[in-house]
């Protein structure tokens, strides 16, 4: 049984440096252009949009962007709201990229080569809202010195673990969706491949990989919000 | 049994030259399969407390029922953050028992003696 | 195949297939090497580019889109609230005239009522004033009238007895002495027997 990710191609840069094209390199284009033709056409659509909706793609895609928009709105309050934006893209990138086993994709968010970046991205941002909001009277600083003024490699640490928890978390249950999905279609002779594993795909693929995007995109934003102070 | 695991492992480092290096990678093997087996088990905690979990959340359904929607949403992040536990046990597991490292490790430190 | 070609061709970074065993050495679940670190940049920019693309062109104009509305409804739903203000208060000061305006009605019933009843009251006094009058007038006429007929036939009366008495009497009396008669007759019986 393979469950390797294989490179493809590989690009040169100088000819000690290269660059793996990838099997998640593929999937993530792949899920990357049609999120991108999906963004063009909503663009495109975006003037023939009546104040009430009467198709049922204008419904799907207010649905989701307000649904969206009032999760964001509650967690972060409206101060922060604009940070939704990156987050939205995450998340219909990992919805996406999650559900693509279904497709036959090797499913993107399985390597933790995307993930970690992902989840860095949130450690960025922490720091990054945190100087821009909470640096007057240098409390972002101070934040790290907190309980004692020991505690300083530890808050650095709780820092640098929450990324690699979150990629983990990520990586670690798509991966095992992939074993098991990979596993029961093995199990299986050729003619009972058709239906039968894929009720256990719909548990495995599409709920675990839409909550594992939601879960993802909402502890960001709770981590996010710790590094800046409450409102009173 | 202990004493079976405790002999393979011994064997790794001084059976190489007796037995091969098939021999060697058997023995890693088996020792990886004992490690990814008792990997596992680190599943057993976050089954426990997610029950528990949902538990407590009927209970406080049962006493606000307006709030049942925020009590399931509270319920299914709670229990994600807990199942991490156990997604890094699984995750051990697996590699250990489909990309064992520990096994390129000893080819090539053997290649390279 | 050709495109490969045309991109050796013209791109100074060679994009090659590799031979299987070159490539087969990246083969891994997890692997921790530099090999992850090109990958892990690599695919941080793919994804960084792909998040950037979709919440500019997807999530902002709809936000915007939706937000535009929610204003544009709040407006008109206090525009409507301001309107129905205004209609109410209209109605209420309509309202408000129009029992006024009752009100002012009845007052000029009444106010007509009162002066049609003493109008009333003053016709029908004239009225039976004038009914008096006549009445009396009548009274005098028929008064008179029955004095003039009891004359009449006093005085009827007085020459027939006096015609009779003078042919009772035989012719013998001059008329001086027979106007003194009836005179004294007429004088005597006076309205005693006429009366009755």
């Amino acid at each position: 049984m393979n469950f390797d990710i294989q490179a493809r191609w590989r690009l040169y840069i100088t000819d000690n440096i290269w660059i793996n094209i990838t099997d998640t390199t593929i999937s993530t284009w792949i899920v990357g252009a049609v999120l991108i033709l999906l963004a063009v056409v909503v663009r495109v659509k975006l003037k023939k949009f009546k104040p009430v909706p009467e198709t049922r793609f204008q419904n799907i895609i207010e649905a989701l962007v307000e649904f969206f928009d009032n999760h964001v709105t509650t967690i972060m309050t409206k101060k922060y709201a604009h940070f939704g934006a990156w987050f939205f893209g995450l998340f219909l990138f990992l919805l996406l990229a999650n559900i693509s086993g279904i497709f036959g994709l090797r499913p993107p968010t399985a390597d933790f080569a995307t993930t970690f970046p992902l989840a860095f991205t949130t450690v960025i941002l922490m720091q990054v809202i945190g100087i821009r909001y909470n640096m007057k009277k240098g409390e972002y600083v101070k934040e790290f010195f907190r309980p004692v003024f020991i505690f300083f490699p530890l808050n650095v640490a709780s820092d640098i673990s929450r990324s690699i928890s979150l990629s983990l978390r990520l990586f670690g249950n798509m991966l095992g969706g992939l074993v098991l999905m990979g596993l029961i279609y093995g199990l299986f002779p050729r003619l009972v491949q058709i239906g039968v594993p894929g009720a256990l795909s719909l548990y495995f693929d599409l709920f675990v990989g839409a909550l594992h995007a939601f879960i993802f995109v909402t502890l960001s934003m709770y981590f996010l919000m710790m590094k800046v102070p409450e409102t009173d | 049994m202990l004493n079976y695991v405790y002999q393979n492992l011994s064997t790794v480092l001084s059976v190489a030259p007796v037995m091969g290096h098939e021999g060697a990678v058997a023995s890693i093997i088996t020792a990886s399969i004992f490690g990814a087996v008792i990997a596992v088990l680190a599943g057993m905690a976050p089954s426990l407390m997610q029950g528990y979990t949902a538990a407590r959340a009927v209970e406080a359904v049962g006493r606000q029922p307006e709030a049942a929607g925020q009590i399931r949403s509270t319920m299914i992040i709670g229990g994600v953050l807990a199942e991490t536990g156990g997604v890094y046990g699984l995750t051990i597991s697996l590699l250990l028992v489909f990309v064992n490292p520990f096994v390129d490790m000893y080819l090539d430190a053997m290649a390279a003696l | 195949m050709l495109l490969k070609n045309l991109l050796t061709a013209i791109n100074p970074v060679r994009l090659t297939a590799g031979s299987g065993a070159d490539l087969a050495e990246y083969d891994r679940v997890l692997g921790l090497d530099i090999n992850t670190l090109y990958d892990i940049i690599f695919i941080w920019i793919n994804v960084i580019v792909i998040i950037l693309v979709l919440s500019w062109l997807l999530y902002k104009p709809v936000r915007k889109f939706l937000n535009d509305r929610k204003d544009r409804i709040a407006g008109e739903l206090a525009k409507a609230a301001e309107d129905m203000q205004v209609a109410n208060d209209a109605r209420a000061e309509y309202e408000g005239k129009m029992l006024a305006i009752s009100g002012e009605r009845e007052d000029i019933l009444d106010a007509a009522r009162k002066l049609a009843g003493e109008k009333e009251v003053a016709i029908i006094a004239s009225a039976n004033d004038e009914a008096r009058l006549i009445m009396e007038r009548a009274k005098t006429e028929i008064e008179r009238e029955r004095e003039k007929a009891r004359d009449e036939v006093r005085t009827q009366i007085v020459q027939v007895s006096a015609m009779m008495a003078e042919k009772l009497i035989g012719g013998g009396m001059d008329e001086a002495t027979k106007s003194r008669i009836l005179d004294d007759a007429i004088a005597e019986l006076g309205d005693a027997v006429w009366t009755k």
